[in-house]
């Protein structure tokens, strides 16, 4: 099956560069803002640059969160950065928001331990970690590059790679059945990211 | 340099790359679309387009320039200048940006910054800072360096942050297409007033100008004229200080 990849949109995000990442694989892509672009999809970004609140609201408003639940389950996603925030319990941006549920835990601001630390983050950061899962042993030490307020903090063990900054660690990517979240960008990161959609588009 | 950032600025006056000497008397460089490719090739971290007339002219975004840089990068762009309202910086996210820089409008309208992050996140807004000296104050200028508005530099610093900016961006006027950077002690000041990410811009000619920046807490350093002029060679830029 022709691989159709649809990119979530709801007027935020930085679409056309995650579109550039795509456009250097033959496959094709679609916009998707509504139950009925889910169809013919086979693969599905939740694009990053955005608020959660606006995101959550959005997907609510157009009645969207049981249709990108149920595709979550079956198919392949690419969740980036804000998109692996939503996919977790609840987050802290901008008042207590809920999110997708997916990954159980919450998301905070990335000085909620550490009061010295700056925020956002942001820069090309090296991803370390070692984990039985292969694909994440092939991601690790390598840099990618982070624009972030609030980080993941799960409840629950997954398979994670982390990065350091202000001398903590955070989640830097999570690979759990067909999904594969990272808190980086990988649309912005060089060869590196370019990695990971090849990895991501041959799930 | 751990996550410090090298960021060559494009300023651009209808569709040309230019450069002056402290916002004044602009000339020709070449075509940015061609320079930021080439920036982006040698390992830049960012790019950072400047339009200097669209906000000064109340001229349309040119939104097409923007599709073209993006479409060849694979690292961050930043689009500032001409970021009027809302509804501009949605077309130029919308367009191939990365993230937004705003200075005049937000100084008309600071409220704008919180717009902008509540939609796309606080990591998304920069605001970039006109510095100049006056007497024996700092204040910051609006119009590519033509308008003063008589606001402190450390007021205005206060109330973006307050705004929700995830981003200053510095730039000194005086110190604009010259060699050599500001003031050690303001730069200090300004630092300790800053919780959130902080560039430099201004004078920059040495790799040892960077060095100094970083040590002072700096995130990283946009640089123009000796890019452009190949004064300084990205690839030279010492990674590991």
């Amino acid at each position: 099956m022709k691989k159709n990849v649809g990119i979530l949109n709801f007027n935020y995000g930085n679409i056309k560069s995650v579109e550039r990442s795509l456009s250097t694989f033959p496959i094709s892509f679609q916009l998707v803002s509504a139950k009925k672009d889910l169809k013919d999809i086979t693969h599905l970004i939740i694009p990053g640059v955005g608020s959660f609140k606006h995101v959550m609201s959005q997907i609510k408003e157009k009645s969207m969160t049981k249709p990108i639940k149920d595709f979550i389950l079956h198919k392949p996603v690419l969740a980036i950065c804000l998109g692996m925030q939503i996919l977790f319990t609840k987050s802290e941006e901008f008042g207590n928001q809920k999110g997708l549920d997916i990954f159980k835990g919450s998301v905070k601001k990335i000085n909620v331990n550490n009061p010295n630390c700056l925020v956002p983050n942001i820069g090309h950061l090296n991803v370390i970690g070692k984990s039985k899962n292969k694909i994440l042993n092939k991601l690790s030490n390598k840099k990618y590059y982070f624009a972030h307020s609030y980080s993941c903090f799960p409840k629950k063990k997954y398979d994670h790679l982390s990065f350091d900054y202000s001398k903590k660690k955070y989640i830097g990517l999570i690979q759990h059945k067909k999904i594969l979240a990272t808190q980086f960008h990988p649309e912005l990161s060089r060869k590196n990211g370019l990695d990971i959609y090849k990895w991501f588009l041959n799930f | 340099m751990k996550n410090f950032r090298i960021i060559p600025r494009l300023e651009v006056k209808t569709k040309h790359l230019i450069k002056g000497i402290q916002m004044e008397g602009l000339r020709k460089v070449g075509c940015p679309v061609e320079f930021s490719i080439k920036y982006s090739k040698e390992k830049a971290d960012e790019i950072f387009y400047d339009d200097i007339v669209a906000s000064l002219y109340d001229r349309p975004y040119d939104l097409k320039m923007i599709n073209k840089i993006s479409k060849n990068l694979d690292i961050p762009l930043i689009v500032g200048g001409g970021i009027k309202s809302l509804s501009t910086a949605i077309e130029v996210f919308k367009n191939g940006a990365d993230r937004v820089s705003v200075n005049s409008a937000a100084l008309l309208k600071p409220s704008l910054l919180r717009e902008i992050a509540k939609i796309f996140g606080s990591q998304s807004v920069a605001v970039q800072l006109q510095i100049k000296k006056l007497n024996e104050s700092y204040e910051v200028f609006a119009e590519s360096g033509r308008e003063r508005k008589n606001i402190d530099l450390f007021d205005w610093i206060k109330i973006v942050q307050k705004f929700g900016v995830g981003e200053i961006i510095c730039i000194f006027i005086d110190r604009d297409g010259m060699e050599g950077v500001a003031d050690i002690e303001i730069l200090k000041k300004i630092r300790n007033q800053t919780k959130v990410q902080l560039l430099y811009g201004g004078g920059i000619s040495k790799y040892d100008e960077i060095k100094l920046i970083k040590s002072l807490g700096f995130n990283g350093v946009c640089i123009s004229t000796s890019l452009h002029f190949n004064k300084m060679k990205l690839n030279e830029i010492n990674r590991d200080i």
